[in-house]
């Protein structure tokens, strides 16, 4: 009787899909040792990349956002217009302004803590699963871990928690298990906000402290600095706290440019974080 | 074909896509390569896993889904599905 060889064990898992999963592991651990022994290198190497990418990614952004309710969409399109013709006047003035600040900045250029450094972003959510910027300034720019990053408005959005030679990583506020110390509401009540990851943030209060929809939220710097808003609140009748749903004033996905300064006192509490300062 | 250059655009997604669409890319097309979801989380953390962070996640995320298809896929008959 004739014997049939059965070549293929397994008809899903054939020599060539093995030898082409082990050639793309063989990719992944060249990019992991590259990125481990040589980080500077690695951003240089891929901050072109993300920057064209960044482009393609506002584009993809611009065409999942269609798929958003329309009214709301409208909505948003009308008050973004308003905001726009406000912020178009204000713009010629500050182009000339920031090329006067950027100037001052590179001529004062030391290895000291610099008061305001500008740079550029290289990657940010949500292409980022965590939230985390990568920035295109680093050790030899002056940065320091522990510094805070600023947006637009100089609306604080993290901290900075990893310092490379000429590459930084920024932890954003909206970090899950980030908790920052602020205030919110016109009365300035105490509260720990905590991030919940994906943009967002949130934090407890009493009920009794009477915090509203739309009231600000500020977190300590030179004085308050506005961090966000309170969009929604969830509360419980039998519980005497109220929920904070926190939407961050700096628009996270939006970000080119961002500006790093020592702010003193750290205003920041990786409370449940393992995330050193 | 379709398999190879779905995970190519998994890798590409990593930077050029929010991560939740990387997600779905990867688990279209883990079934059919399913080292996909292991390669595209240690990508993930190559490039977004910031530093003194704890447990890189996505990587174990990855491993845990690769490991699950491999299971599966061992349990699988020749030729039901594939070529």
């Amino acid at each position: 009787m004739r014997r049939t060889f059965l070549a293929k064990r397994n008809a899903l898992l054939t020599t060539k899909g093995v030898s082409w999963g082990i050639f793309l592991i063989l990719l992944v651990c060249s990019l992991l040792f590259l990125r481990v022994l040589a980080p500077n290198a690695f951003w240089k190497l891929f901050t072109p990349v993300f920057g064209v990418s960044h482009i393609f990614s506002t584009k993809t952004d611009a065409f999942f956002d269609g798929f958003r309710d329309t009214a709301a969409l409208a909505q948003e399109n009308a008050q973004l217009e308003d905001e726009n013709h406000a912020l178009a006047s204000q713009n010629q003035m500050l182009t000339q302004k920031l090329k006067n600040v950027t100037a001052l900045l590179s001529v004062h250029e030391t290895k000291e803590t610099i008061p305001g450094l500008l740079a550029g972003v290289i990657a940010r959510p949500p292409e980022s699963p965590y939230d985390v910027l990568v920035i295109a300034a680093g050790e030899e720019d002056g940065v320091i871990v522990g510094m805070e990053a600023f947006g637009e408005r100089n609306t604080p959005i993290g901290i900075v928690t990893s310092v490379l030679k000429n590459v930084s990583y920024v932890t954003l506020f909206s970090t899950s298990g980030v908790a920052t110390e602020g205030w919110v509401g016109n009365t300035n009540t105490p509260i720990t906000i905590t991030g919940v990851g994906g943009g967002v943030m949130e934090a407890s209060t009493v009920r009794d402290a009477n915090v509203s929809v739309g009231d600000a939220v500020f977190v300590p710097g030179p004085g308050m600095l506005p961090v966000g808003s309170v969009v929604r609140l969830d509360s419980d009748p039998l519980s005497p706290q109220v929920k904070l749903r926190i939407r961050p004033a700096a628009n996270f996905y939006g970000l080119s440019w961002i500006v790093v300064r020592a702010t003193g006192a750290v205003p920041t509490v990786f409370a449940t974080s393992t995330l050193p300062l | 074909m379709i398999p190879k250059a779905l995970t190519l655009l998994a890798l590409v997604s990593i930077i050029a896509f929010p991560w939740p669409l990387t997600v779905l890319i990867v688990l279209i097309a883990a079934p059919f390569e399913p080292f996909v979801p292991l390669v595209v989380g240690v990508a993930a953390d190559v490039f977004y896993y910031p530093q003194h962070a704890g447990m890189p996640f996505f990587t174990g995320l990855g491993a845990l889904v690769t490991v699950s298809i491999l299971l599966v896929r061992s349990q699988l008959k020749t030729g039901i599905i594939g070529e």
